[in-house]
């Protein structure tokens, strides 16, 4: 024993070996596989009805095929808490939520009337949801968006990020991830701008639908619709746009089975009920009774310390991105009374040229741009074919610059209006007073009480120079 | 000679425990505290940390062939050299445990692993032991082959911000108090010339190689300014959000996504340099472990591992109570030995330049 304990202390890397075996050994003899516990969620949704939450996830499940199919399921959970619906979810899935790879993160309209940020920061800092994912709002509910997403992708190889991308590039033109979110939420009028898309169901048979009938004995129920899309759903019962039918057991659940695998979604298409421990049962559980299509208008949502104030049509939008340079490619729609016929004319902002200048007037703040903007006519009334040639059409008459002009401060001051009216200032006008004048910009704030109201004051001096292209 | 390192191995050391827990979670701590000011706490205590250098320099010259030991015991007795050996002695196994703690929460997010923790002490401690049992000079001579692509891998993260918007924060929007308060705060992830001054008889100085040294040691601190200011130029507000600066330089760069993984660049260079801060900072923990017992140094290795373990498993496993550590009590450990240390050894050059007068007299 002496012996044998001296040969220990001749050679003592083994007491580290040692050490390493009491500390970590058993603990990982009892963890099972990584991929056994960890789902991947590629989406993430949040509805809110009344005082419940229920997180949706968009999960991907790898499976062995032969030709490439990638199997999506939309798994979720309900709670009184975004952190009981997760947990649900989880419950659900079988496994814990991975959401480190989810690219997108939608919440239904409901859940913004409070400050959102509160449950995202759960999400964002506890459940690693990362903050390059792609945050979107929806007018009825985020987990009929994900649904109709799977269907998207099956049908014409979409996803859904990619069509916030394309608004995000050519009409938000502002990135609008969740980083995105939190810069604005942080900036001094606390205001952001998010996506909207909303789910349109075929011919209001999405209503008929919601009456379809579902009886669950046990925690979980499992519908499998179309192709590769299933639905399992955990929690307690929620009204929504989906209903179940009675419900037994120790959680009540229900389900809604998006168009998916190209829309063939019966009603009876609640496939074998996974009722756990309970042994359930479940039929009928898609309520869908037709297809729901992803509905893309262009809009988004401001948002003011979290809030939903309104949602912004295209021509808003726009207004609000006449000051910012890489908003280009918008159509200007005017028309020019003639005594015949009164003649449309569409041109293009091709290109652009913005210089900025602020000040402080008699203690007021001025806001003084010159927008150089190089027009190219598309279309006239109609006719868009061989305007390039003639170019005699290129030129812009004065009359029409007119238009224009007029076209363009309308749009801007309406942009400003909406603006002033949340008290919100998605433009950046407040940091461009901070960063040229700072003193005086702090000093009127402590006058006028905040930064929420900067904006009433501001006095903006646009100017327009339009060049044909 | 023969075991001594160059003045330039002992630049890229330098330059290493430049990057030492600075590159990954300080930015976002700090930018919390005192937002985008953070960057002229950095820059003062750059200039602090940058003070030691010709100090270093001056003992070297001053005290050419003696031991850091011996050079302690003439002027602070062996019992104060012993004790500023164990004040190193927990120095740098706490400098090894915080370099550990946030590359490991860095890694298992990237992994996407829970039980990472596992692998990465298995990697990390025999490449750790390695380097003490087989010297010092075999250690930098490995640093020297991959310092170029430490730094390439660097200046690429810092590069690709640019390809993503970026804007100038905002500065002076904290109080000058806020901002000195936070160079004590973040003192312990600051002053690591400690080592330096452990290893000084190991350096085969050579005078006329003095600039180089210093261009190491400036160009590590011009990387790491370099990195505040274009993480805070492109998150902004948002800033004390990402906890991972040098990888989320590159994670958010949204053209450049599309390519495909091109964050690995982002975990290799945190890779490599994590691996040798610990072998340095392990170095570190041995040395003085010898000079405060005269053992061998494979029970320094041992007690080093042992100490690592159990800190980390009992004590410091959770993460936020080691990043806790380092703005509560460790910032005192840091002053003394990071600036405090320093001083002294420069009156220690005094003294010694005194008494060379008194006896040519």
């Amino acid at each position: 024993m002496k012996n044998q304990i001296k040969r220990i202390f001749k050679n003592p890397m083994i007491l580290v070996f040692i050490a390493i075996l009491v500390f970590f050994t058993p603990q990982s003899l009892y963890s099972p596989g990584q991929n056994r516990e960890v789902g991947v969620v590629v989406g993430i949704g949040i509805d809110r009805q009344a005082d419940e939450f229920e997180v949706s996830l968009l999960t991907f499940i790898p499976t062995a095929q032969q030709s490439y199919e990638q199997m999506n399921s939309v798994i979720s959970g309900k709670g009184d808490t975004v952190a009981k619906a997760l947990y649900n979810a989880q419950i659900a899935m079988g496994r814990k939520v991975g959401l480190s790879h989810a690219k997108t993160t939608v919440v239904n309209q409901e859940l913004l009337q409070n400050d959102v940020a509160e449950y995202i920061d759960y999400l964002s800092r506890v459940a690693s949801l990362s903050e390059n994912t792609v945050f979107i709002c929806t007018d009825t509910s985020a987990k009929e968006l994900l649904q109709a997403s799977i269907s998207l992708e099956s049908t014409v190889g979409m996803q859904l990020e990619q069509i916030i991308g394309y608004n995000a590039k050519n009409l938000y033109v502002t990135d609008t991830s969740l980083e995105a979110f939190y810069k604005g939420y942080y900036s001094k009028a606390n205001s952001s701008l998010i996506g909207f898309i909303s789910v349109e169901c075929e011919d209001g048979a999405c209503e008929e639908g919601a009456s379809g009938a579902s009886q669950n004995i046990g925690p979980t129920q499992i519908n499998t619709a179309g192709t590769g899309a299933n639905d399992i759903s955990s929690g307690s019962s929620m009204t929504g746009s989906s209903r179940s039918g009675s419900n037994e057991g120790s959680s009540s659940t229900n389900s809604v089975s998006g168009g998916s695998g190209g829309g063939e979604n019966g009603g009876s298409s609640g496939g074998g009920g996974a009722g756990g421990s309970g042994g359930g049962s479940s039929s009928g559980g898609s309520s869908s009774g037709g297809e729901k299509k992803i509905l893309n208008e262009g809009k988004a949502v401001l948002l003011k310390n979290g809030k939903l104030m309104e949602t912004l049509s295209v021509d808003l939008l726009n207004g609000i991105n006449l000051l910012n340079i890489e908003s280009v490619n918008q159509i200007i729609t005017i028309k020019e009374d003639k005594e015949e016929k009164p003649l449309k004319y569409s041109y293009r902002i091709k290109n652009k040229r913005i210089s900025t200048v602020t000040n402080f007037e008699n203690g007021f703040p001025i806001y003084g741009a010159q927008l150089i903007l190089g027009l190219e006519l598309v279309e006239i009334d109609g006719n868009h074919e061989n305007l390039k040639v003639n170019t005699e059409f290129s030129d812009i008459k004065p009359q029409v610059q007119k238009k224009i002009d007029q076209n363009l401060k309308k749009q801007f001051t309406d942009a400003v209006e909406v603006l002033r009216k949340n008290k919100t200032d998605v433009i950046g006008i407040n940091e461009a007073f901070f960063k040229a004048h700072r003193k005086e910009y702090l000093h009127f704030l402590e006058e006028i009480g905040g930064a929420d109201n900067f904006l009433d004051y501001v006095n903006f001096k646009v100017n327009f120079v339009l060049e044909s292209d | 000679m023969k075991d001594k390192i160059s003045m330039r191995q002992a630049g890229i050391i330098a330059l290493l425990i430049i990057f030492s827990n600075k590159i990954l979670l300080l930015p976002a701590l700090m930018h919390e505290y005192i937002k985008a000011d953070a960057i002229f706490a950095i820059i003062m205590l750059f200039a602090i940390e940058f003070l030691a250098v010709p100090i270093f320099l001056k003992l070297r010259r001053t005290f050419p062939q003696e031991k850091l030991y011996d050079i302690l015991k003439r002027y602070i007795t062996v019992f104060g050299a012993k004790l500023l050996y164990l004040a190193s002695m927990v120095f740098m196994i706490f400098k090894a445990l915080l370099v550990f703690s946030i590359v490991y929460v860095y890694l298992k997010e990237q992994i996407y692993q829970n039980e990472f923790v596992w692998i990465a002490l298995i990697s990390f401690i025999p490449i750790m032991n390695h380097a003490v049992m087989s010297g010092l000079k075999p250690t930098a001579r490995t640093m020297e082959l991959f310092f170029g692509v430490l730094i390439a891998g660097f200046v690429f993260c810092l590069v690709i911000s640019f390809f993503t918007p970026i804007s100038t924060p905002y500065f002076f929007v904290s109080s000058a108090k806020d901002i000195f308060a936070s160079i004590y705060k973040y003192a312990f992830t600051f002053g690591d010339s400690l080592f330096l001054f452990l290893i000084i008889d190991k350096i085969d100085y050579k005078p006329k190689e003095e600039k180089k040294f210093y261009f190491y040691v400036f160009f590590g601190m011009i990387l790491v300014v370099a990195l505040f200011f274009l993480f805070y130029c492109k998150y902004q507000l948002t800033s004390f959000m990402h906890n991972n600066a040098l990888a989320d330089l590159l994670v958010f760069s949204v053209r450049f996504n599309a390519i495909g993984r091109l964050d690995i660049v982002a975990m290799l260079t945190i890779m490599l340099s994590s691996l040798f801060q610990m072998e340095i900072f392990c170095y570190g923990f041995c040395d003085s472990f010898i000079n405060v017992l005269p053992l061998d140094k494979k029970y320094a290795i041992v007690l080093f591992d042992i100490i690592f373990l159990i800190l980390y498993y009992i004590f410091i496993g959770k993460y936020e109570i080691m990043v806790k550590s380092t703005v509560t009590w460790l910032p005192v450990l840091g002053v003394i030995m990071g600036y405090v240390f320093p001083i002294a050894c420069f009156i220690f050059t005094f003294l010694k330049r005194r008494k060379k007068d008194e006896k040519s007299d």
